[in-house]
């Protein structure tokens, strides 16, 4: 959903975020939505602006979500809230699933298929009755072979008939009846004992939600890494899905789940991905271990034969051409094999264990600030001090840069700076209006913006640097005539450069990603153009339309929608794919095609022109009637294998997931777990204290905290703050932001300091097996203690925006923290660890005798 | 061909490996740990050998290039994605052997 959807919301729940000091900028239309009469809730662990001006205030223990949500489930299925004509028609909630399938609940915590000594699911019991299902394509999606060691074969069961279904609802293993025992214990009574929220306001909240859910009205969820960094954080947002997809919030006006993006390109990250293991728009890394040694077995294995994924091939071949241009022939497998392939998780978090192993020679960092933003600092520290080489960029000097001379072990006494072998080079940047560029943050939204003023001295942008960097490893390599040099020498590399500091010209870039067609260089408008003939180029076919013709870069479009128009803003910057901005929304109509409400309408089929038509972009074939219903007896592939009302087209079956048959790791229901340290047992599960596929590295250094250890009573979290952007170090080293927040500090409720005694400003010690922090003590009623499982547990909370460097300095939060990941994204968790907290200074003196935090 | 530097970290590599399909821990063992520090020690010294004008021919430079698949190997195993791809260590560890045999 576009983030100014919002304002069309009559209910939003803010959770996992705190979207009024985090993300103030959008949160305006949390503010117009709430005029309009919504009702607004935060349900969080601290009480923050984002509370103060939520309408419902509701806490709960960091990490206890999926009991939250889980127990909204149960009361929306129990009390037949739900929206049956949305959820029997668009989600798999009557789909049957295999005979085999086996639930936490009847099983201690664990689903069935799970080898106790790899740690791993099998996900055959999981698949719908006599099928296997292919996961959409998405990130993390190569991660294990999903039953299709067969070049795809099995998948193809997906084009012999529809998967089972029970209308009906009465199959003993149909998705509804599991979903009934799965979360029958999820009671509000159960929510309270876990989460610490009172029974009744849980209730009231989720009743109201789905009271504002239906054919007139929609909710909507908001979240931020509040959700997804818990080793149970892909499940998290799984449970909130549900919930939308019960209550008909997806796909339609004012509906849907708000993922909030950072101020840097955090969206545009994933999608022209920084990450390992995807190719951009979110195509899979090839995988050594997997069928994947040719493009074409690479090609039958991982595309789906149904649903839109079924065009996979028009996008991997049109990435190739745009990536290796002549060089990519139908004859090498359009240089398939110049891609590199993934052998295991190279992760942040693995990485960084390699680096201390020295797998690892040099790093260049670029955007990021590791020494204070990763988690375990001084294990992240061991692991620079082990490389031969490190590159930092940025605009200011980082912790990162100057871990050598300053860093937490050198501050220790554990070693001098001389000791320290790896050779450091300090690049300056660029700041984001001394260059041209595109962000991409919420909802994914591609807004360009142009050089201010010049850099100064001999500060270059990230393009730049990138560029020249590609040149001069193309020059290096140019004449070696080892193979695995080819794959450098047959990259296209020909930015055009500018002035006279041969500025690669950005648009350029946006051109190639936008795509091309490969005979004149003409550019393409539109993804459905692409090809698999190798007559198309094309950097990311979700961003095709970006840049449709010479010129015209409708990224830079600022025409917002006035009085008497839609309110879309469809000439507000550009909004992939295809400038759309409500993903699924022919969800927003009824099966037969017509708006659920005149109030809630966005697309609909319009008989007279047969096609779909409306305020926005449709996400479906524009000319497909709505009573279109597959001739399984063709065997039908691709959309051809999808009903006129199967909206959710990335889905193989064009249903919304309620039940997920393939694609997670660690199961097809959200299931509450602990977090993997948690002062508590699990009271849902005994014998399952947490996430089984969670991701755990116990070396030393790394060691975690055993369930309920006496030594660590406390539940920690990290948060940022308004004032102190990203990592923290553009606004520390400015004076009028670092004033703001002047230095580090914990925030401790006053029971809790009463009975340690720590004064509101006193200096406290905080302490976990990896590390120890000195900070002083903000008292304050924003935390209250919790009540779980018939205990009081506190929890206390800290900002991870501090470092050594800047005017407004503290010590790094992220030295408490492990290094552990979630199954399915590696993402660390930094939302709900163990601790403890005395009042008082670190035992040990700062051997540089400064003290990151002012004394 | 005289033996390769670092040999000695090769067989400690192998030693380690051997342990670790015996046993098949789970991920971030110890061994893994050592066969993963092994690997790169012997990968280090050829590499050092090479750089110091020591390639003697295009076995050499193959040599390495095996040697890297290996530690690749023994990296997904150490940090997997979805299943521990414990076949494909065993071939790993058995070019291993020959690398330090034939080095």
């Amino acid at each position: 959903m576009a983030l100014w959807d919002l304002a069309n919301s009559d209910c939003i729940i803010e959770m996992g975020s705190n979207l009024a000091e985090n993300h103030p900028v959008g949160f305006r239309f949390v503010v117009e939505a709430q005029r309009r009469g919504a009702t607004v809730i935060h349900i969080d662990p601290r009480y923050t602006r984002t509370s103060a001006l939520a309408d419902i205030y509701a806490p709960i223990r960091s990490g206890s979500d999926i009991a939250f949500l889980g127990g909204m489930i149960r009361h929306i299925l129990e009390n037949d809230l739900w929206f049956r004509d949305f959820a029997l028609a668009y989600t798999n909630i009557s789909h049957i699933i295999e005979e085999g399938y086996g639930d936490p609940e009847q099983n201690e915590g664990l689903f069935s298929g799970y080898d106790p000594v790899a740690g791993t699911y099998s996900q055959d019991t999981w698949q719908y009755a006599g099928k296997t299902v292919p996961s959409p394509v998405a990130e993390h999606r190569v991660q294990s072979q999903e039953n299709s060691s067969d070049e795809g074969a099995a998948f193809e069961s997906m084009t012999k008939s529809p998967p089972p279904q029970d209308p009906t609802l009465q199959h003993p293993n149909c998705v509804y009846q599991i979903m009934r025992r799965h979360y029958a214990r999820y009671t509000p009574e159960m929510v309270e004992r876990v989460t610490s929220c009172p029974k009744d306001l849980f209730v009231r909240i989720t009743e109201i939600f789905a009271h504002n859910s239906g054919r007139e009205k929609t909710g909507a969820f908001t979240y931020a890494v509040g959700w997804t960094h818990h080793s149970t954080g892909v499940q998290i947002i799984r449970a909130a899905s549900i919930i939308q997809g019960l209550l008909g919030n997806i796909g339609r006006p004012g509906g849907g789940i708000m993922a909030l993006r950072g101020h840097v390109s955090i969206q545009g990250s994933t999608d022209i991905p920084t990450l390992y293991n995807m190719l951009p728009t979110y195509l899979p890394q090839p995988n050594v271990f997997h069928d994947h040694a040719t493009v074409d077995r690479y090609l039958a294995t991982e595309t789906p034969p149904t649903g839109w994924w079924s065009n996979m091939p028009k996008y991997v071949i049109s990435l190739l051409k745009a990536w290796y241009g002549e060089a990519a022939t139908r004859e090498n497998g359009w240089g398939y094999q110049f891609l590199p392939k993934l052998t295991g998780d190279a992760s942040q978090e693995p990485m960084t264990m390699a680096m201390s192993d020295r797998v690892v020679k040099g790093q260049f960092i670029l955007g990021q600030n590791p020494a204070v933003g990763a988690v375990n600092s001084e294990l992240v520290e061991r692991g620079f001090a082990n490389l031969e080489w490190m590159v930092v960029r940025d605009f200011a000097m980082t912790e990162t840069a100057n871990f050598w001379q300053q860093g937490h072990r050198v501050r220790k006494g554990e070693v001098r700076p001389e000791e320290i072998g790896t050779e450091m080079f300090f690049l300056p940047a660029a700041m984001p209006g001394e260059k041209d560029g595109s962000v991409t943050n919420t909802s994914r939204l591609v807004q360009w913006h142009d050089v201010v003023c010049e850099p100064p001295g001999d500060s270059r942008s990230d393009l730049w640097f990138i560029v020249h960097l590609g040149r001069r490893l193309k020059e290096l390599y140019r004449d070696s005539i080892e193979p695995k040099d080819r794959a450098i020498q047959a990259l296209t590399w020909d930015y055009a450069l500018r002035g006279e500091k041969q500025e690669p010209d950005a648009e350029a870039v946006l051109r190639e990603i936008n795509g091309r067609t490969v005979a004149d260089g003409k550019q393409v408008a539109d993804y459905r153009e692409l090809k698999d003939d190798g007559s198309t180029a094309c950097g990311g076919w979700m961003y095709c339309g970006i840049f449709p013709e010479t010129g015209k870069n409708l990224s830079r479009s600022r025409r917002p929608d006035g009085p008497g128009e839609s309110g879309a803003h469809l000439g507000w910057a550009w909004t992939w794919p295809l400038n759309r901005r409500t993903l699924y929304n022919r969800a927003s109509a009824d099966p037969a095609g017509k708006p659920w409400s005149e109030r809630k309408k966005m697309i609909w089929w319009d008989e007279a022109q047969a096609k779909w038509t409306g305020n926005d972009v449709p996400d479906f074939l524009a000319d497909k009637r709505p009573d279109y219903r597959p001739d399984w007896s063709k065997r039908p592939h691709g959309m051809d294998a999808l009903g006129g009302d199967d909206p959710f087209i990335m889905e193989a079956d064009g249903k919304c997931a309620l039940f997920v048959p393939s694609g997670l790791k660690d199961g097809p229901l959200p299931t509450h777990y602990e977090p993997i340290e948690s002062p508590v047992r699990n009271p849902l599960y005994p014998k399952q204290q947490r996430n089984p596929t969670a991701k755990l590295w116990g070396r030393p250094g790394n060691e975690l905290h055993d369930a309920a250890d006496p030594r660590f009573p406390y539940v920690f979290t990290t948060f940022r703050l308004t004032e102190m952007h990203c990592g923290g170090i553009a606004t520390r080293v400015m004076p009028h932001t670092a004033e703001l927040q002047p230095e580090a500090f914990v925030e401790i409720s006053p029971e809790l300091a009463a009975s340690l005694r720590i004064r509101h400003l006193g200096w406290t010690v905080i302490s976990t097996l990896r590390g120890e922090v000195e900070v002083r003590a903000m008292v304050t009623e924003r935390l209250k203690p919790f009540r779980i499982d018939g205990r009081e547990v506190h929890q206390i909370g800290m900002p991870w925006v501090y470092g050594w460097q800047g005017y407004a300095r503290g010590d790094v939060a992220n030295v408490l923290l492990a290094i552990t990941g979630d199954a399915n994204t590696s993402i660390h968790s930094t939302k709900a660890i163990t601790c403890n907290i005395r009042p008082g200074r670190k035992a040990r003196p700062d051997v540089l005798g400064q003290s990151e935090a002012r004394t | 061909m005289s033996a390769a530097p670092g040999r000695e970290s090769g067989h400690r590599a192998l030693a380690a490996l051997d342990i670790v399909l015996a046993r098949k821990p789970e991920r971030d063992d110890d061994r893994l740990s050592e066969a993963t520090a092994e690997l790169t020690k012997f990968r280090d010294a050829i590499i050092a050998e090479q750089r110091g004008g020591g390639v003697r021919s295009a076995n050499d430079r193959q040599h390495l290039a095996h040697l890297n698949a290996v530690l690749s190997v023994v990296l997904g195993v150490h940090f997997p994605l979805g299943e521990t791809p414990w076949d494909e260590l065993q071939k790993a560890r058995d070019w291993l052997s020959d690398l330090v045999r034939t080095s």
